[in-house]
């Protein structure tokens, strides 16, 4: 058997991870931003500024941390690391942030040059990045249930993407290129369902048991609900006839994981507070409403005017929330392995070390939670009639102060790692 | 005896499970307790650490003639750990929950992104390449 191709000690430099995961919250910022200046967006999908946000939010912020933790999650659940290959991380990057700001740009003006420009760097960084993460995903063997998921979340990721450049050339030549309302629906279920559900579902597999010491995920999740769920995309996209039948099971599958998930969080035995478990209980109680809410609209339920609402549900509620509690373990947890690796050999400076606690205070844990709780608590606010204008414009506020302060959590974290660098 | 995968993952979920004890004791500044748990844990860590160390990564060396891929990993974080549970037991001597809490926190996560690479490739990789892995199972019981 082949064992030379095992790379468990190519952990990705620091700069790498921390350099996706210190842009991202600017982007965040931005978004949150443009709340504040049109808290209208909160109600109206098919705005400027609704679109402009929803994108720098999901490809600015989402994108970015994924995509950066998925250089540190993968050699580790894997054993096969992502390319570091010529600077490729960051011409990734780069591709990324650039496409994404072109696209806002687009949807705030409508300038046809700004979805071209977004409709080349997008696509090249998603080449680019499934090309080194299809690779990688290739090479692993044997394959276990987590990396069988990151599979199904990679072919979501194409999916998504694919979609996405139809629109963004739609915009960019309108004349050349037909307008189909179904594909943006099928765009934006892709990426939310294909490529973040599939992607939480298949990390958190791995992660919940392990950080949190919690009973293993049901067997069901990898070997019949993530592939039953990209099958279930793929229905609806492909038949549109069976389109409600697919979408109400969809919303089944990623309810039922919702569930078993919470499940196992509620069976953990470490009983010392924990932030990131807080996150992920919001993250999933939130995924479980907008099962819900495809659920009742798949059934026939009109929800027209919940769409603004379950845009805010899956996208703070969910997304946003399980990537802050991720981040305050990977984050800590990745400086402190650099340092420790600098210090092997040397008892005296290992004692020193700051740990993850002296790296990412609790009080700042705890901080970052409460943010995220009012920038929730003044969404939901924003939809009783009459209150958009004053609390739309203050959960903008809220979700600035948040996006801020992760941003300066990250960059002190940053900090703490170079002073503790041993200068031999 | 069952495979080496099933074996020694148990193994793990024991650490784990004295850990949780150990960390819930101190959380709850019960020192007493968290004193055995803890040395439950540290000599519970320790025998498994010497079954790997000892039986399964030669063995696995022997098979796969790489004396300095995965297994070398390894053996580098066990030493790692090793370091952070010294730690831990000062702090625990000198009744620093704070500090206690923070260390285990990252021994934990140290422990468990070790455990993951281990259960989900090492082991399987062990089972397939050991022809016989219920005679090494019995060898690992006996340690």
């Amino acid at each position: 058997m082949r064992t030379d191709g095992l790379s468990f000690d190519r952990i990705p430099p620091l700069a790498t991870p921390l350099g996706y995961f210190l842009l991202a919250p600017l982007f965040g910022l931005l978004a949150a931003l443009i709340l504040v200046a049109q808290p209208a967006m909160l109600e109206q999908r098919w705005l400027g500024a609704s679109l402009a946000a929803t994108h720098l939010l999901a490809l600015g912020f989402g994108a970015q941390i994924m995509l950066g933790a998925l250089y540190q999650v993968m050699p580790v659940v894997t054993g096969q690391p992502l390319s570091q290959h010529a600077r490729l991380p960051r011409l990734i990057q780069l591709l990324l942030a650039t496409g994404t700001l072109a696209l806002a740009t687009g949807f705030m003006t409508a300038a046809p040059v700004a979805f071209s420009l977004a409709a080349i760097a997008l696509p090249l960084a998603l080449l680019l990045f499934v090309g080194c993460w299809g690779t990688a995903l290739w090479r692993v063997h044997p394959l276990g249930e987590s990396a069988r998921v990151l599979r199904l979340a990679a072919v979501g990721l194409i999916g998504a993407g694919g979609l996405g450049l139809h629109q963004a050339l739609y915009h960019a030549y309108p004349s050349l290129i037909g307008y189909a309302g179904e594909l943006t629906d099928a765009h934006l279920l892709w990426a939310s369902l294909g490529w973040v559900v599939m992607l939480v579902m298949g990390v958190s597999l791995q992660v919940i048991p392990m950080f949190h010491v919690t009973p293993a995920l049901p067997r069901w999740i990898a070997q019949f609900a993530a592939p039953a769920l990209l099958a279930m995309l793929f229905i609806a996209t492909l038949w549109p006839p069976s389109r409600a039948v697919a979408l109400l099971l969809s919303a089944l599958l990623t309810g039922a994981y919702a569930i078993a998930a919470l499940n196992a969080l509620a069976a953990r035995k470490r009983k010392r507070i924990d932030y990131t478990v807080r996150l992920w209980q919001l993250a999933l109680c939130h995924l479980l409403m907008t099962a819900l809410a495809l659920g009742a609209s798949a059934a026939g339920i009109q929800l027209t005017s919940l769409a603004g609402p379950v845009g805010v549900v899956f996208g703070i509620g969910f997304m946003l929330s399980v990537m802050l509690g991720m981040l305050q373990k990977i984050v800590p947890f990745l400086i402190y392995l650099h340092l420790q690796r600098a210090c092997l050999g040397d008892p005296m400076a290992m004692m020193a070390l700051p740990n993850m606690q002296d790296l990412l205070p609790t009080q700042t844990q705890r901080r970052q939670w409460q943010l995220q709780l009012l920038t929730l608590l003044l969404l939901y606010l924003s939809y009783v009639p009459g209150m958009i204008e004053l609390t739309g414009r203050l959960a903008g506020v809220a979700a600035a102060a948040n996006f801020i302060y992760l941003g300066r959590a990250l960059w002190r974290a940053r900090q703490r790692f170079y002073a503790a660098l041993p200068t031999a | 005896m069952g495979s080496i995968q099933t074996y020694m993952t148990a193994g793990h979920r024991q650490c784990d499970d004295s850990y949780t004890s150990a960390e819930n004791a101190v959380s709850a500044q019960n020192w007493s307790e968290a004193d055995s748990a803890w040395q439950q844990f540290a000599t519970e860590l320790e025998h498994h650490l010497g079954q790997e160390e000892q039986l399964l990564f030669p063995a696995f060396e022997q098979q796969t003639g790489n004396t300095q891929g995965p297994t070398a990993v390894m053996r580098m974080e066990h030493e790692q750990m090793r370091a952070l549970v010294a730690d831990l037991s000062g702090a625990l001597q000198a009744r620093d929950s704070d500090r206690f809490l923070g260390l285990g926190e990252t021994l934990m996560v140290l422990m468990q992104q070790h455990n993951m690479k281990e259960e989900q490739i090492l082991y399987p990789m062990t089972d397939q390449v050991i022809g016989n892995s219920s005679e090494l199972v019995t060898r690992l019981d006996a340690f």
